[in-house]
């Protein structure tokens, strides 16, 4: 009885690991059906090229990365192809099992990104990659030689990017709110700074008050400018579950730079799966394939969020299916499928 | 006689401080721009004013004349000063009435 037992359980195990295996087989193909669009494309040339750059950020090698960068032609055909190359890595990672690495790529590309943007020859003095506790918040420094300002990278690399960005907002109020307990005591510092804010404030001509003015004004309309642009971001990439980089320069003060890249996140894929779903049941729905197909993520996101209310308005409990995997009142997917295809008549 | 010590003394002095805060501002405000340097060599001129305002008190201190000619160049330097300040004033108004009718016209 005992031997018999022993037969059945190890055969049992056997079956469970292959069915493990050929799990992630699935998994790993299901990314390569939706987010691998330039795998074709992708020569033993330029397997190689990428395998150097995957090799720079696995040894965590930023200063060999800064200067590959340095070395790029700064023309848009040299950084395009670099950048093609970067989209093509998706192809050698596993978006579950090198996450890591893949933010690191997608951070690169967004430094190009920026390269490209600046419309000038860019060299850096030094990249410094700052990420947190899980890698799901990377703040990147780029130091250009021969400017006063750094480009900055905010990188989330996540399941959910709101994880990582309240967690931000969280700790910047709180060092905000250190910073005034700190302040808030009558000290030397402060009675001297006073002091001289006065002494300014005396000293200032007319003209100088109204260069202030209008400096103060544009600047402020700048912070508003890009906390709007930083909201704006998480909002689409939480929407249509995204990750992404907010690039930000601010080298005229008066009109920086913000710049945003979308990136496909663990989430993405299954996202895809569900709206694939849909379309099979309804292929008039909305889908921008080109976009997916041409690995265009800021396009997908564009479209997405030109047409967001038109999905709700359409039927939100299908619009929650696709991109929350919420089902609101409806038990089964087909029930719902049923319901909408009753309501609007498709056939 | 008090009266023109106190403009000697407070006309350099505080002609000194202007020069002095005109050189730091345009030191600083430099790299964000060219133009941030205008405001400073404005403050280095009043404050040279000011200075020459003390210098010529010196002058009518010194002098043997107790007649009020003798503080004539003192309120004639005074009144450039006067000048200067109310030009720089205008100045200012126009810009700050161009600068605000632009973002209400942009707004409209």
């Amino acid at each position: 009885m005992s031997k018999r037992w022993w037969i059945f359980c190890s055969i049992g195990l056997l079956i469970f690991i292959s069915f493990g295996m050929n799990q992630t087989g699935v998994i790993a193909n299901r990314q390569a059906e939706h987010i691998e669009p330039l795998c074709e494309s992708v020569d033993q040339e330029m397997q190689s090229e990428i395998e150097e750059i995957l090799n720079i950020f696995r040894a965590e090698d930023y200063g060999a990365l800064t200067d590959r960068l340095n070395e790029l032609e700064k023309t848009t055909e040299s950084i395009g192809d670099e950048r093609q190359l970067l989209e093509s890595a998706i192809c050698f990672l596993d978006v579950y099992g090198d996450r890591d690495l893949l933010a690191d790529v997608n951070i690169y590309h967004s430094l190009l990104t920026f390269v490209m943007q600046a419309d000038k020859n860019i060299q850096f003095e030094e990249i410094i990659f700052t990420p947190d506790q899980f890698y799901e918040l990377i703040q990147v420094e780029g130091i250009i030689q021969g400017e006063r300002e750094s480009v900055h990278i905010e990188h989330y690399s996540a399941f959910q990017v709101l994880e990582p960005y309240l967690s931000r907002e969280a700790r910047e109020s709180r060092e905000r709110l250190e910073e005034k307990e700190k302040n808030s005591g009558i000290s030397l510092k402060k009675m001297l700074s006073g002091l001289a804010s006065s002494a300014h404030d005396m000293l200032q001509n007319p003209l100088e008050r109204f260069m202030m003015t209008v400096d103060s004004f544009y600047i402020g309309k700048a912070d508003l400018d890009k906390e709007i642009f930083d909201k704006e971001s998480f909002v689409n990439a939480s929407y249509f579950n995204l990750n992404y980089s907010v690039i930000t320069y601010d080298g005229n003060r008066w009109d920086p730079i913000n710049l945003v890249e979308y990136y496909p996140s663990t989430n993405t894929s299954d996202t895809l799966d569900r709206i694939e779903e849909v379309l099979e049941e309804l292929p008039d729905y909305w889908f921008p394939r080109e976009k997916v197909e041409q690995g265009d993520w800021n396009g997908y996101a564009d479209y997405y969020r030109e047409h967001r209310m038109d999905m709700i308005e359409y039927d939100f409990e299908l619009y929650e299916y696709m991109f929350g995997n919420t089902l609101v009142d409806s038990r089964t997917f087909e029930e719902m499928i049923e319901r909408v295809k009753r309501e609007h008549q498709v056939e | 006689m008090r009266t023109i010590k106190q403009v000697q003394l407070w006309g350099k002095l505080t002609g000194i401080a202007s020069i002095l805060y005109g050189i730091g501002s345009s030191i600083l405000l430099s790299p964000l721009s060219f133009v941030y340097i205008l405001p400073g060599l404005i403050s280095i001129f009043i404050g040279g004013l000011l200075y020459h305002i003390g210098r010529q008190a010196r002058v009518a201190d010194q002098s043997e004349d107790d007649s009020v000619e003798a503080v004539f160049p003192v309120i004639r330097s005074y009144s450039t000063l006067l000048m200067v300040l109310g030009i720089v004033i205008g100045i200012s108004l126009i810009c700050f009435i161009i600068f605000y009718g632009y973002i209400w016209i942009g707004k409209g």
